[in-house]
C-alpha cells in the first residue's frame, strides 16, 4: 500500500512541475536564435507536432510518462542529447559529493551529540550546541562563498570550483571535494547533534540506566553500549532523509562551487526550458525522496518493533 | 531560587554570575538582535545614513571604515556601484521582515486550518491531506521555486507565495498529530454530548490547545524562511533589483571576492545573527512550553 503512494506521489509531483514549467512559455521560443532569420510558420508547426505541443496538457504529460516508463526520457531541446547520457554523465558528481558530505556529518554530529548529552551543561555541551546553532542557521551560499574567499583566495590552502582534473592522482582531486562537502555537510552534522543529544538525554534519564550504573558498569560502557544503542533511531533516520537531502539540496552549492552536478544541470534546464530534462530531475528527486522516506519508515520499524507500519488509527 | 541570594551577596563575581545566569535563562542577545531588527525595518529612512538606491561611482568597492582607504560615507564599505552597504543593510531589513512575516502568517493560517480539519474530521479528508503534504515534500522546492519565478517574472509577490507554501507542510502534520491526541480528551466529549457542532468544538476547545504548539513551530520556522528567500535571491529567482534583499547583495559581491570581500560578507552575517536569533528563540520557547515536542522538532 505505501508503494502504491509512493508511486502515486512521485507522478503527482512530476504532473505538477511539468504542468508549471509549461506556463513559462513556449519551449519553441528557446529555439529561434536572436542572431538568425527567424523560422517559418510551417517549420515552427512541425516541432511543435513533433514536441506534442499542439494537444492538450494532459495528453502531452501522458505522453512523456508513457516514454518513461518505456525508458526513453527523450532528449534535451537545444544539443538533442538523450538525456539519459546527460544525467548518467553529471550523476557521479553529485552523488559523491553527497556520500563525502554524509559521512563527514555523520561522523561529526553523532559522536557529538553523545558528548553533549554525556557531558551535558558543561564545556562540552556549549561547544557542540553553538556548532549546531551555527550549522542551521548560516546560509550555505555564504559559507560556500567565505570559505572559498579564505581558504582559496586568502589561504591559497585548497582549491575551489569544478570537480577538478580527472587526470589528477587521487589526493589532489580529493583537496576538491574537501570545501564542499564541509558546506554542505555542517547543516546536517547541526541536525545529527541535535537528535542524537536529545535521544541520548532521554535515555540516560531512564531506569535501566540508573540499574547498570548502580550494578557497576563503567561509565564508558553505560554510554556507548547501554544508552547509545538505545538512543541510534532517530539519527538512523535522520541519516536515510539526510541523504535525500544532500542529492536535493545541492543546488545551490553546487551553482557556488561550479560543481558539474545534476543540481546545475536541472537549474540549467529551467532557464532554458528544456523541458524533458527538468521533468527527468524533477522524477529523480522525488523518487529518490520517496524511496528514502520509505527506506526511513521501514528502518523505524524494523529498529523499533512497538512501531507497525500498517495504519496510522490512534 | 538562587536570585535571592545572589542579589543579596554584592560582589564582582556574583554579578558576573548573575549576568551569565540572566544570560542563560533568558534569550537576551537573540531579543537584542531581533530588536534591532524591527527598529531597523520600521525606521530604515531615519537611521539609514545614505538612499539604498544612490549610486557613487568614486566610491565603488570602497572599503569598511576601518581599513586603508575606507571613510565614514561607506561605513561598512561600499558595493559595486558605490552604494552603502550598511544603508542597504537596513533598508533590506525591512523587506527580510515583511517577506517572513507575512508568508508565516498565511503559511500558518493554512497549515493549522488544515491540521485541525484532517485531525478532527479523520477518514478520507485526512488521508487526502497528508498525501498532499507528501506529495508537496517530495517536489525539490528551489528547482519548483525557480520554475515558478521563471513562469511568473520574480517580484515580491512570487516569493511571498512561493514561501507561503513552502511554510504551510510543517503546521500540517504537527497539528493533526496534536489534534488526534486532543480528541479523545473527556472535555471535548462533554462538548460533543452537549451538542456542541464541529465548527465550534474545533475552534473553541481544539485550536485553543494547539496554540503553544503553534507558536513553536512559528518561530523555528521563520529562519528557515528567511534562509529560503535568501537562497532564491541568491539564484535570481528571488525579489528582484534594486531591492536591497540580503540574499541579492550576497550574490552582487560573488565576483569581486579578491578586492572587495565586504560585499557578500556583511549581508551574509546579517542573515546568520537574524536566523540565529529567531532559531534560538524557537529552541526556548519549545523548551519553556512544551519539553515533549523535543524529539519531534
Amino acid at each position: 500500500m505505501r508503494a502504491v503512494f509512493a508511486v502515486v506521489t512521485v507522478i503527482a509531483a512530476t504532473f505538477i512541475v511539468f504542468t508549471v514549467s509549461r506556463l513559462t512559455g513556449d519551449p519553441r521560443e528557446m529555439l529561434i536564435r536572436p542572431e538568425g532569420y527567424g523560422i517559418s510558420e510551417e517549420a515552427y508547426e512541425a516541432i511543435g507536432k513533433k514536441l506534442g505541443l499542439d494537444k492538450p496538457l494532459v495528453v502531452q504529460y501522458g505522453m512523456w510518462i508513457g516514454r518513461v516508463v518505456r525508458g526513453d526520457f527523450g532528449k534535451t531541446l537545444l544539443t538533442q542529447r538523450p538525456v539519459i547520457d546527460l544525467f548518467l554523465e553529471k550523476a557521479p558528481a553529485t552523488i559523491k559529493l553527497s556520500i563525502t558530505s554524509w559521512i563527514l556529518a555523520t561522523l561529526i554530529g553523532v559522536p557529538l551529540g553523545v558528548l553533549s548529552a554525556v557531558y551535558r551543561g558543561g564545556f562540552i555541551d556549549y561547544v557542540g550546541r553553538t556548532f549546531a546553532l551555527f550549522g542551521q542557521a548560516t546560509p550555505a551560499f555564504w559559507l560556500g562563498i567565505m570559505v572559498i574567499l579564505i581558504f582559496s583566495v586568502l589561504l591559497n590552502w585548497l582549491p575551489s570550483g569544478t570537480i577538478g582534473p580527472e587526470d589528477a592522482s587521487f589526493i589532489e582531486r580529493a583537496k576538491y571535494f574537501v570545501l564542499p562537502s564541509i558546506v554542505l555537510g555542517w547543516g546536517g552534522a547541526a541536525g545529527y547533534l541535535r537528535l542524537t543529544r536529545s535521544a541520548m538525554l532521554e535515555v540516560l534519564d531512564s531506569e535501566f540506566i540508573r540499574l547498570a550504573r548502580a550494578k557497576g558498569v563503567s561509565n564508558s560502557r553505560v554510554v556507548w553500549k547501554h544508552a547509545f544503542r538505545n538512543a541510534l533511531i532517530p539519527p538512523l533516520t535522520f541519516s536515510a532523509l539526510l541523504m535525500a537531502f544532500f542529492l536535493n539540496g545541492q543546488v545551490v552549492i553546487e551553482v557556488v562551487f561550479s560543481w558539474p552536478g545534476l543540481g546545475r544541470l536541472a537549474t540549467e534546464s529551467v532557464f532554458e526550458n528544456d523541458f524533458n530534462t527538468l521533468s527527468t530531475a524533477v522524477l529523480f528527486f522525488a523518487a529518490l525522496f520517496s524511496l528514502t522516506a520509505f527506506i526511513a519508515d521501514v528502518l523505524y520499524a524494523t529498529i523499533d518493533p512497538r512501531i507497525r507500519l500498517t495504519g496510522h488509527k490512534e | 531560587m538562587n536570585d535571592a541570594r545572589i542579589t543579596s551577596n554584592i560582589s564582582i563575581v556574583s554579578y558576573l554570575a548573575k549576568i551569565w545566569w540572566v544570560l542563560r535563562k533568558w534569550p537576551v542577545i537573540p531579543i537584542i538582535i531581533l530588536l534591532t531588527l524591527l527598529i531597523c525595518s520600521g525606521f530604515s529612512e531615519q537611521i539609514a545614513p545614505e538612499s539604498y538606491r544612490k549610486t557613487d561611482l568614486r566610491l565603488r568597492n570602497a572599503p569598511p571604515f576601518w581599513m586603508e582607504g575606507g571613510s565614514t560615507k561607506r561605513i561598512l564599505g561600499g558595493d559595486v556601484v558605490g552604494r552603502d552597504i550598511l544603508s542597504r543593510l537596513i533598508h533590506g531589513a525591512r523587506i527580510e521582515l515583511i517577506v517572513a512575516g507575512i508568508s508565516l502568517l498565511s503559511g500558518a493560517i493554512i497549515g493549522v486550518t488544515l491540521g485541525l480539519i484532517a485531525g478532527y474530521m479523520g477518514g478520507f479528508i485526512d488521508e487526502l491531506t497528508m498525501r498532499l503534504v507528501d506529495i508537496w515534500f517530495s517536489i525539490p522546492f528551489i528547482l519548483f521555486a525557480l520554475v515558478v519565478t521563471i513562469a511568473f517574472e520574480p517580484s515580491l509577490q512570487v516569493v511571498l507565495v512561493l514561501l507561503a507554501i513552502l511554510a504551510w507542510s510543517a503546521f500540517v502534520r504537527n497539528i493533526r498529530a496534536e489534534v488526534l491526541a486532543l480528541k479523545g480528551r473527556d472535555y471535548v466529549s462533554a462538548a460533543k454530548i452537549a451538542g456542541a457542532s464541529k465548527v465550534r468544538i474545533i475552534l473553541k476547545h481544539i485550536l485553543p490547545g494547539v496554540f503553544n504548539t503553534v507558536m513553536i513551530i512559528a518561530s523555528l520556522r521563520v529562519g528557515q524562511l528567511i534562509m529560503a528567500e535568501a537562497s532564491l535571491s541568491f539564484l535570481g529567482a528571488g525579489i528582484p533589483a534594486p531591492t536591497p534583499a540580503w540574499g541579492v547583495m550576497v550574490a552582487d559581491g560573488r565576483n569581486y571576492l579578491d578586492n572587495a570581500w565586504w560585499v557578500s560578507t556583511f549581508p551574509g552575517f546579517a542573515i546568520l545573527l537574524v536566523v540565529m536569533s529567531f532559531n534560538f528563540i524557537g529552541d526556548w520557547l519549545r523548551d519553556r512550553l512544551d519539553p515533549n515536542l523535543r524529539q519531534l522538532l
